[in-house]
């Protein structure tokens, strides 16, 4: 597994944890953007949209693509704008917006 | 009149951006001459306008008198959005250059009257927005300097971390892709929030949008929810040469970022990707200022062992200390401009692309496909 996997996963985990434990009320919104290198394992528009799917618990409505680039639109008003990009290093952007906060991460490796 | 000391009249109320402008260019040196009411503001509006005069000991005059004042040579405007038009034009006509609030105005066709207007009498025009922010310079630098290469995605974030957000029902938003400005207790957040990622990432690319896809949302606010304007926006911008942009946008609540709002830029190019964003530099404070010690532990007074701690070990109070007030960066960009001829922030022209791509992103929204941005 590639430190940009690794780091995924462990995100993922992070995310999903906070949100059910409810540190930011109802999850409404969700930023991602990864980045990352030829030794990475550069994630799929549709495993990071998966992260939404875990977080907002309903049906995806509405899907548009442009680029590398997807905006979606979950049943319950959710909205997830995610997007990927090889990079020279792995680089994670992500702003989850809840109803009572938010979790925030920008990490950029040197 | 001194050139150095440009004489400035102000075309707004108080609760509008206008406070923060007036400011600003009296901080730039600046004289501040007098603040002048169109007619037909309403009277709310003619109300704030007053209100303003009061607060800063300026005479309230009728616009038409304001702009012939002798003194002055710049407007700022920042009415609310129905009567931006007549009044930027009104003030074009009467040869002053033009500071407007933004986005500049609600509607595209509004916006070409604006620019026309300015283009018609020649005179310099500026509209408020993150471009002569240093880590908007930054990034713009950054591309022109070849460190990214061909850029092929910017990603841009407007994030309003203010208002009380309330308990709302979990549905998508039906889009209206008509226009409705009213000044009230919320505002349209993809276009009071999404003018800034929009003009930041047209003005970054230096190239027109061709097409929106976007959608909107109420996620936070009571108030907005009542109002049936959107509170959240996000968008998929298409540019003329292949770039893509996303934006996401809106007024998202006190609790969402340590500070007034988050604005960021993730510029994707073929060589690298780079993040700019509005946090300033700062130095971090570190104290004990209101926060009970950690006990102390005869044995262990350095705090050293796992055995010795009793309980969580209590964190020391933070804060930032700001190195700079960039407050009134932005005029005095506008001031500068006007001096030397060239331009460091959003012009007229770009500005009314800006409503345009913002039009289409509610149509958009509104019929739930990609809109040709006219």
């Amino acid at each position: 597994m590639s430190d940009l996997a690794y780091l995924l996963a462990c995100l993922d985990t992070a995310v999903c944890k906070a949100v059910r434990a409810g540190e930011i009320g109802t999850a409404r919104s969700l930023r991602l953007h990864v980045g990352g290198g030829p030794g990475d394992d550069l994630p799929e528009q549709g495993q990071l949209l998966r992260l939404g799917d875990a977080i907002f618990a309903c049906p995806r409505v509405r899907e548009a693509q442009s680029g590398r680039a997807t905006l979606c639109l979950w049943q319950g008003g959710q909205v997830a704008t995610v997007s990927s990009a090889p990079a020279p290093r792995a680089t994670i952007v992500l702003t989850l917006l809840g109803s009572e906060g938010a979790l925030h991460l920008c990490e950029q490796s040197p | 009149m001194s050139p150095d000391r440009p004489g400035v009249i102000l075309a707004g109320g108080i609760r509008s951006h206008q406070e923060n402008y007036a400011s600003a260019f009296a901080s730039a040196g600046c004289r501040l001459l007098a603040v002048g009411a169109a007619p037909g503001l309403g009277e709310s509006e003619t109300g704030r306008h007053a209100e303003l005069a009061a607060s800063l000991g300026l005479p309230l005059l009728p616009l038409d008198q304001a702009v012939a004042l002798p003194e002055a040579t710049i407007a700022s405007i920042s009415v609310d959005m129905m009567h931006r038009a007549r009044v930027a034009t009104l003030c074009a006509q009467a040869g002053l250059h033009l500071y407007l609030d933004k986005p500049l105005a609600g509607s595209p066709a509004d916006a070409t009257a604006i620019a026309a207007a300015v283009r018609a009498v020649g005179v310099g025009a500026q509209v408020f927005s993150h471009a002569t922010t240093p880590w908007a310079q930054a990034a713009q630098a950054a591309i022109r300097e070849g460190r990214l290469g061909r850029i092929l995605a910017i990603h841009a974030d407007m994030l309003m971390a203010k208002g009380m957000p309330s308990a709302l029902p979990s549905k998508p938003r039906k889009e209206r892709s008509i226009a409705d400005f009213r000044q009230d207790v919320a505002k349209r957040e993809l276009t009071d929030m999404g003018i800034y990622p929009v003009s930041l990432v047209a003005w970054l690319l230096d190239q027109r949008a061709v097409s929106v896809t976007a959608v909107t949302a109420n996620h936070f606010f009571a108030e907005h929810l009542s109002h049936d304007v959107e509170d959240y926006g996000a968008m998929l911008v298409d540019f003329e040469d292949g770039a893509t942009a996303s934006i996401t946008c809106g007024r998202v609540g006190w609790q969402s970022w340590r500070r007034p709002f988050l604005s960021r830029v993730i510029i994707v190019g073929e060589r690298d990707t780079l993040v700019f964003d509005s946090e300033p530099a700062e130095l971090i404070a570190t104290s004990g200022r209101g926060v009970p010690a950690p006990a102390r532990n005869a044995l262990d007074p350095m705090e050293m062992w796992l055995s010795t701690r009793s309980g969580p070990r209590p964190q020391p109070a933070i804060s930032g200390i700001a190195l700079a007030d960039e407050g009134s960066r932005d005029v005095a960009a506008f001031i500068a401009a006007l001096a030397s001829g060239v331009s460091s922030g959003i012009g007229i022209d770009a500005a009314a692309h800006h409503c345009a791509i913002i039009a289409a992103a509610y149509r958009s929204a509104a019929e739930e496909r990609a809109v040709a941005v006219a």
